[in-house]
């Protein structure tokens, strides 16, 4: 009897040091958060790789790396990738089965979630990019600032995003070279009850907009359909050196969308209609394409402004991780998006981009079949 | 039967090793496409330049010198499928700067309709997005494309008809669906771009070297194309056997992984 109480013991010491281990060496190769818990169906594994953009690449590399050391390990994995830390969902490591988070995961995470100690200070560089072409005396307008700025998570799902945006270059409008705060925000995410997603943020954004924006979007993972609402109350604001130039907090625009991944090649077909910035009211229909890493859109919109046809696409920049400690990490984008359209004077179907991607951009990448693919 | 199939696959490689675009990036030869398709690589990008005395045939506009202008494109292509893809093209002439900015943008779709088997040719159709500021640079075309392996090389070999028709938006629309009319390119722009049967013709005697020559509805064009890795593709022309142009390309996949991904798992092989 003692002997065996010894040897459940041991077990159980083994199993704590096995999962320290794996959390370490999960941690070190840039996942955040990473949370085990020993279950009956097997051992399961919350973490955040805020370097990827695919779950998918977070939970293959996770994969790898424990396969090389926990090799005997015969016990079932089961991944549970966080976003904006929040749990998504859980993913079976072999087949990438999706199921949505049951209460016994909720309770866990909500127990053992450290906003503040699990996740290292991440600063992030991106460029970011507002070009008009075709105007005749200088036909590439072009303003480009790199952003440096991190996001701090405050609570569950509620981050704080802020930076420093210096300006390179820019003979599009008279805004000055000096470097100025970039586009601050405060930000929650949250999936309240189980495919129902809520984003909701408040503070200054890109494409020179301040004020509040609410998105929800219903998207049960393992089907094709989505749809959403987003809605925000947005002015003009402009930073320049010494002061501030703001319009009053008077744009209203409501969306509502549906979304349809195809069953071709992932293709997802996406329609658009409501009321879009500057009052305009019509449609838009987007298509886009997922490769691994790379998202390419087209899109047409027909709006009371007028109708006009473009392209999108988003990509991680090169090179991703450019420094990691313990405490620290600077990397550049994981997703940078760059928006065309024809005639980018009118501002037919416009939106802006809050500064971090938009859900249905997001939840686009955790769809089951996609994964899968 | 197994050598017939592995000459098969022997013929499919072949097939998908000549990556020729044509000066807007599409696979075909100097001024014409043809049905052939750049197979695993989804992204290209390539630029070209052409001379300025044939530049008529190709931009004739309000704006166009009276001898023409030297001509630059930039060209992006991208596969939305395995059968569709998706090209951007900017066309500046030499001396648009102060008089039509940046150039004529425009947009088009090209749509694998057959694949090339054994005896079957492949079949493209392209269709150009109706809107920019140059109408009838739009191709709207059906080609045939088919290899033909012999012991001296391999013979690629490409037909079409491009519709004289062109799209146009209809600016003042009033609320209806009159979005669209039709004009003859050559009644309303004075220009004749791809409209008619035209039909091309290349023969690679190595895997690296590649000879053309064209008939693009106006011009009688010849080239030599050179392969540099799989990757860049330099290509050179003479059109109408007098003036040069020229064509770099190239051709990258877009099924990545992220870097961190790929080099760990290069340190597992």
């Amino acid at each position: 009897m003692r002997s065996l109480w010894i040897s459940v013991i041991l077990f159980l010491l083994v199993a704590i040091v096995q999962a320290q281990e794996l959390t370490k060496r999960l941690y070190q190769a840039g996942f955040e958060n990473v949370l085990v818990k020993e279950s009956e169906d097997g051992l399961k594994i919350f973490l955040e790789h805020r370097e990827f953009r695919s779950p998918f690449h977070s939970m293959k590399y996770a994969g790898l790396l424990l396969n090389q050391q926990f090799v005997d390990n015969s016990k079932n994995i089961i991944w549970i990738p966080l976003l904006h830390n929040q749990p998504i969902g859980s993913f079976t490591a072999q087949e990438y089965k999706f199921r949505e988070p049951n209460d016994s995961e909720l309770q866990f995470f909500k127990e053992n979630n450290k906003p503040w100690k699990n996740y290292r200070w991440n600063f992030k560089i991106r460029p970011r990019i507002k070009s008009r072409f075709g105007f005749y005396t200088d036909p590439f307008e072009t303003k480009l600032n790199i952003i440096l700025d991190s996001r701090v998570y405050l609570a569950r799902g509620l981050s704080m995003q802020t930076g420093i945006s210096f300006p390179i270059t820019n003979n599009l409008d008279n805004q000055d070279l000096k470097p100025r705060l970039a586009p601050s925000m405060l930000h929650y995410f949250a999936q309240p009850a189980n495919s129902h997603f809520l984003g909701l943020s408040a503070g200054t954004f890109y494409d020179d907009r301040y004020g509040v924006d609410l998105e929800y979007r219903y998207d049960d993972l393992n089907s094709p359909w989505s749809f959403g609402f987003a809605t925000g109350l947005t002015g003009f604001y402009w930073l320049y050196a010494g002061g501030s130039y703001t319009e009053p907090l008077d744009d209203l625009y409501a969306t509502a969308d549906v979304e349809l991944r195809l069953p071709i090649e992932n293709i997802s077909l996406k329609l658009t209609a409501g009321q879009f910035l500057a009052k305009d009211k019509g449609l838009r229909a987007d298509l886009i394409k997922q490769f691994g890493i790379v998202d390419v859109g087209l899109h047409a919109s027909y709006t009371d402004i007028g109708n006009t046809i473009g392209f999108q696409f988003a990509t991680p920049l090169f090179p991703g991780k450019i420094y990691r400690s313990r405490k620290l990490e600077l990397r550049t984008t994981e997703e940078f998006r760059y928006e065309y359209s024809y005639n980018n004077a009118e501002p037919v179907a416009r939106s802006f981009k809050l500064g971090m991607p938009r859900l249905s951009d997001l939840l686009r990448q955790y769809n089951a079949a996609y994964i899968r693919f | 039967m197994l050598k017939n199939f592995l000459s098969l696959i022997f013929l499919f490689l072949i097939f998908s090793s000549y990556s020729q675009v044509n000066i807007m990036g599409k696979p075909g030869y100097m001024v014409t496409p043809s049905a052939a398709w750049i197979d695993g690589k989804s992204l290209g990008i390539s630029h070209s330049y052409f001379p300025k005395k044939y530049s008529k045939t190709i931009l004739n506009h309000s704006y166009t010198s009276e001898d023409g202008n030297n001509l630059s494109f930039y060209n992006i292509r991208f596969d939305l499928t395995s059968y569709i893809n998706v090209n951007l093209n900017i066309i500046r002439s030499s001396n648009a700067d102060n008089k039509i900015g940046i150039g004529e943008r425009h947009l088009d779709l090209r749509i694998r309709v057959l694949k090339e088997k054994k005896y079957q040719p492949s079949v493209v159709i392209g269709l150009t997005a109706p809107g920019s500021v140059a109408p009838y640079l739009a191709h709207d075309y059906i080609v045939f494309t088919k290899n033909i392996k012999t012991s001296v090389g391999v013979f690629n070999i490409s037909g079409g008809y491009g519709t004289p028709f062109v799209v146009l938006l209809n600016k003042e629309r009033s609320g209806q669906f009159d979005l669209f009319y039709f004009e003859r390119k050559d009644d309303q722009f004075d220009n004749s771009f791809l409209s008619g049967g035209f039909g091309g013709i290349s023969y690679f005697p190595m895997d690296f070297l590649g000879f053309m020559l064209e008939h693009d509805t106006v011009n009688v064009n010849s080239g030599i194309l050179i392969k540099i890795k799989d990757q860049i593709y330099l290509q050179s022309y003479l059109v109408n056997a007098s003036r040069i142009a020229f064509t770099i390309a190239m051709n990258f996949s877009l099924d990545l992984s992220p870097k961190a991904l790929r080099k760990y798992e290069k340190s597992l092989d």
